[in-house]
């Protein structure tokens, strides 16, 4: 029932959506507004092309590859970080000035340094990924109950043992929320990269339309990025709290 | 008898750097506990009690005087005493047998032989049925059962008892109390155990030491004249009655000072 209501929230807000989307192309030219079903058929036409499937694989290739490496590497200094309060007096006020630069800005300058090829993006997506990892596992580890670990330490647990049978379990619900807030902004950074240096990906779709006005294909792409994100979201979400039952994750 | 445990002449003097105070947290306490003695530390909050209970686990060092266990100083925390705490800090994410279990693995015991010793403890505590149950689906008294058992498969000399029952309501503090009476009779490991309720260091010790504040220290030793078995219906005994009495009038002095340094 619970499920199920939210099932039809969720249809209901879509459709509502659609319908005033709708008609507003009553309102003005194609040119600017494609109406929803002239969008949908110009989706089934390249995805038939397997322009936009390609696409799409490019962008979740980048995005899902360079978060990846960001969650690894963030995790693993945002625990050493939590753990010793002279590497986070250290590091930390880099991460303050670092954290102000956008990863877009970044485009050019790990192009010059990675080459036109997919490295400068994963690069990118790593960038952007690993501050978000680290902050919210630092917290997670500086936070560890002291007398969990006084507990472990008292039954034989020598300090190896208690960094991986203890912090990192009770950091776990700290490293799941950064990883998701990793992954949505890892997601619009990788959309304006593509938008700026790349030959393939749903970023360069949009900026391929927009020099062409080919307004049609930008809406795909519109629709395709809100349902990759919304997608990935959810069984990042659904995947962490199945793997993570109990370890406390919200 | 043999002591388990000796404190001699222990001060414990916390520094604030940020305040530049230093806070006396204990003053010259010295006491011995006695092989299969428990010994209760009854005192307000404040008092110091909670950091006896550190140094003789070895979570903290004392500034002056030494903790010994059976004659060696205490230097770090040992299996060979089982600490349990008012907030139980369970693994929560690990099961009641793994919980129970955790000081074998970390001894690299493999899970086929540590299973059944661990099945073996969560029959002892009365949890049978609940060996594959996360702490988190879990009463608070079978919870402080579990961290029981936990410390009792290393087969400790001695027990150390952080108000254990104190997050407890009063039906299952008394069950629980009960429980820890029998669970001595077959174990009759030592115990320190402390508390700030007179009526439950009365029924677990041997003796009380009554402690003060500012600074933390013993101010009275009492021996409990009830015998063991001990049992829940003495709590009404003339013999507890008059411990009580004792007690509390001790309490009643220390509380005084205080509040009249306006503390």
């Amino acid at each position: 029932m619970r499920i199920g209501g939210v099932f039809a929230i969720y249809t209901l807000s879509v459709a509502i959506f659609l319908v005033a989307w709708w008609g507003f192309t009553f309102v003005f030219p194609p040119i600017f507004l494609p109406s929803p079903l002239t969008t949908m058929r110009k989706a089934v036409e390249i995805t038939r092309t397997g322009e936009l499937p390609w696409n799409i694989v490019m962008s979740l290739f980048r995005v899902l590859s360079g978060w990846a490496l960001g969650a690894v590497v963030g995790s693993f200094l945002g625990v050493v970080m939590g753990r010793l309060p002279w590497v986070r007096a250290l590091a930390l006020p880099v991460l303050e000035y670092f954290r102000f630069v956008p990863p877009v800005t970044l485009v050019t300058l790990f192009i010059i340094w990675f080459g036109f090829g997919e490295e400068s993006k994963i690069v990118l997506i790593f960038y952007t990924a690993v501050f978000i990892v680290v902050v919210n596992t630092m917290a997670g580890a500086a936070s560890v109950r002291e007398g969990a670990i006084r507990a472990a330490r008292s039954l034989g647990a020598t300090g190896t043992q208690v960094l991986f049978r203890v912090v990192v379990p009770e950091t776990v619900p700290y490293m799941v929320t950064g990883l998701q807030l990793a992954l949505s902004n890892a997601f619009m950074t990788i959309v304006a990269a593509e938008m700026l240096a790349a030959k393939s990906g749903v970023g360069f779709m949009i900026w391929d339309a927009q020099i062409y006005t080919k307004t049609e294909r930008m809406f795909v792409a519109f629709v395709t990025l809100s349902l990759m994100g919304f997608c990935l979201d959810r069984s990042v979400h659904a995947l962490s709290r199945r793997m993570f039952v109990h370890y406390r994750v919200v | 008898m043999t002591e388990k445990v000796r404190l001699e002449r222990v001060t414990k003097i916390f520094e604030d750097a940020r305040q530049a105070r230093e806070t006396v947290a204990l003053k010259d306490v010295s006491f011995g506990i006695e092989d299969r003695e428990t010994v209760a530390l009854l005192g307000p909050s404040g008092c110091g009690k909670t950091t006896i209970l550190n140094i003789i686990a070895g979570f903290i060092l004392p500034t002056e005087g030494e903790a010994l266990i059976e004659g060696r100083p205490i230097t770090k925390p040992g299996p060979e005493r089982g600490v349990v705490f008012q907030e139980h800090f369970l693994f929560h994410w690990l099961t009641v047998e793994d919980n129970i279990a955790f000081a074998l693995k970390v001894r690299g015991v493999s899970r086929r032989e540590f299973l059944p010793r661990a099945h073996e403890f969560v029959k002892r505590v009365g949890l049978t049925g609940f060996e594959r149950h996360y702490p988190d689906e879990l009463s608070g008294g079978m919870r402080q059962r579990v961290s029981i058992a936990r410390v009792l498969i290393n087969n400790p000399e001695i027990l150390l008892m952080d108000e254990p029952f104190a997050a407890l309501d009063a039906q299952t503090r008394l069950l629980m109390q009960e429980w820890l009476l029998k669970l001595w009779e077959e174990h009759q490991m030592s115990m320190l155990f402390i508390t700030h309720d007179v009526d439950e260091a009365i029924l677990m010790a041997d003796r009380i030491f009554i402690m003060g504040v500012q600074p933390g220290r013993i101010i009275q030793e009492l021996k409990v004249p009830l015998p063991r078995p001990r049992a829940r219906t003495m709590l009404t005994s003339p013999a507890f009655m008059e411990t009580k009495a004792g007690c509390l009038d001790l309490i009643a002095k220390e509380s005084a000072k205080i509040f009249e340094q306006g503390g």
